[in-house]
């Protein structure tokens, strides 16, 4: 729905457009989090603990104009301009408000991105074997949107990383960790779970002074109903000044099983891409906070927990 | 299946300079442009600051709302 022109010309013109994940919105104990329940208050979603998760139009000030959580385009249009006709017969006192400063966070869910950190965006897609190329799947006739997932690296991560850049040897565990735990999972479907330490079998990724990378990857969930099989190539390099200039990897395996919120797994194993590659960040969309993040410590110190 | 994954990934990167099959792989994983349409839109990611944009612009909030962030995972 978002990729018709005419709704975004509408989103854009008539709206301010946010995005947020509700796992931390719904939890967070601070002004932002006290005012976002309040407005999903005033619809359907009031349940204590439960999730808030739809499409909702609101004022500054926190008045409810609309809510949907359907996934017909056109009811979603139609709750769009129905709550722009409610917004219209505001008073003009309603339409703008004295927002307060949002005061001090909550740091068990407020994510914030390190400074002097690097995104490396991720994009993972199922595959399949056709004429002996792989191209995206095709499942129940549709072919799956490519997942997109931000791996997060600090500065400091990075600094060791060009140290060992020219010597050459093994990445780091909390980075290769970090990887096959939070990003080599099967997120085609929807939120996957972290992959648990004792799954990993095997992450071994080798990074030679002439910046290539490679490395085979192997988990297992302790029953075997899950998992993913995998081998990775690609280069890690930096300019003069030691900055990073590429972290381009490609990955291609197999994964099998499905989780609770990964519902309807292609039997048996199957064809996963992911592509990791470097980006500015500039852009909000490229600043989110990894998927597997809810436990902040878990994802930064993945070979300890 | 096996023996495309092995032909892919044997050939090694040589620097990042991906083998043309392997550039195909990538080109099949990589978002086409349809897929991102969407962020075209100008998402906000931070509500609060988004509640000063809209009281100063005087326009109401539009807040897509869900369990893993929109802008990530699918």
């Amino acid at each position: 729905m978002f990729s018709k022109p005419k709704v975004q010309k509408l989103l854009g013109e008539e709206f301010i457009p946010v995005a947020a994940n509700d796992w931390y919105q719904r939890r967070r104990q601070d002004a932002e989090g006290h005012f976002f329940r309040s407005v999903a208050a005033q619809g359907p979603r009031r349940t204590e603990g439960g999730t808030r998760q739809g499409h909702y139009v609101f004022t500054a000030g926190g008045k409810l104009l609309g809510y949907n959580n359907n996934r017909d385009p056109k009811k979603r249009l139609a709750m769009m301009r129905d709550a722009l006709k409610k917004w219209e017969a505001l008073p003009d006192s309603e339409k703008t408000a004295t927002i307060p400063d949002r005061g001090k966070q909550d740091a068990k869910y407020a994510r914030e991105f390190p400074k002097g950190g690097t995104v490396v965006k991720v994009h993972s897609r199922a595959l399949e074997g056709k004429d002996g190329q792989l191209k995206a799947a095709v499942i129940g006739g549709n072919t799956p949107l490519a997942a997109v997932d931000f791996l997060w690296l600090k500065k400091e991560e990075v600094a060791a990383l060009h140290a060992l850049s020219k010597s050459g040897g093994y990445l780091p565990d909390r980075l290769t960790e970090r990887m096959a735990r939070f990003h080599l999972n099967d997120s085609i479907r929807g939120e996957p779970r972290p992959w648990k330490r004792s799954e990993v079998k095997n992450c071994t990724l080798t990074l030679t002074p002439s910046g290539e990378v490679t490395g085979t990857i192997l988990i297992n969930s302790r029953d075997g109903k899950m998992g993913y099989e995998g081998a990775l190539t690609g280069t890690i390099s930096f300019d003069k000044n030691g900055n990073l200039q590429r972290f381009d990897l490609f990955t291609l395996g197999s994964h099998w099983g499905e989780g609770q919120f990964t519902r309807g797994a292609r039997p048996g194993k199957s064809p996963l891409g992911h592509v990791f590659s470097l980006t500015s960040a500039t852009k909000p969309e490229d600043q989110i906070p990894p998927q597997g993040m809810h436990w902040e410590q878990g994802y930064w110190e993945a070979e300890k927990h | 299946m096996k023996a495309i994954l092995i032909s892919l990934l044997g050939a090694g990167s040589l620097l990042g300079q991906w083998s043309a099959e392997q550039k195909a792989a990538i080109a099949e994983i990589l978002p086409k442009a349809e897929e991102t349409a969407w962020l075209q839109i100008g998402w906000r990611t931070d509500l609060w600051e988004a509640r000063r944009e809209a009281a100063k612009a005087k326009k109401p909030i539009y807040l897509w709302e869900m369990d893993g962030h929109p802008l990530g995972c699918v």
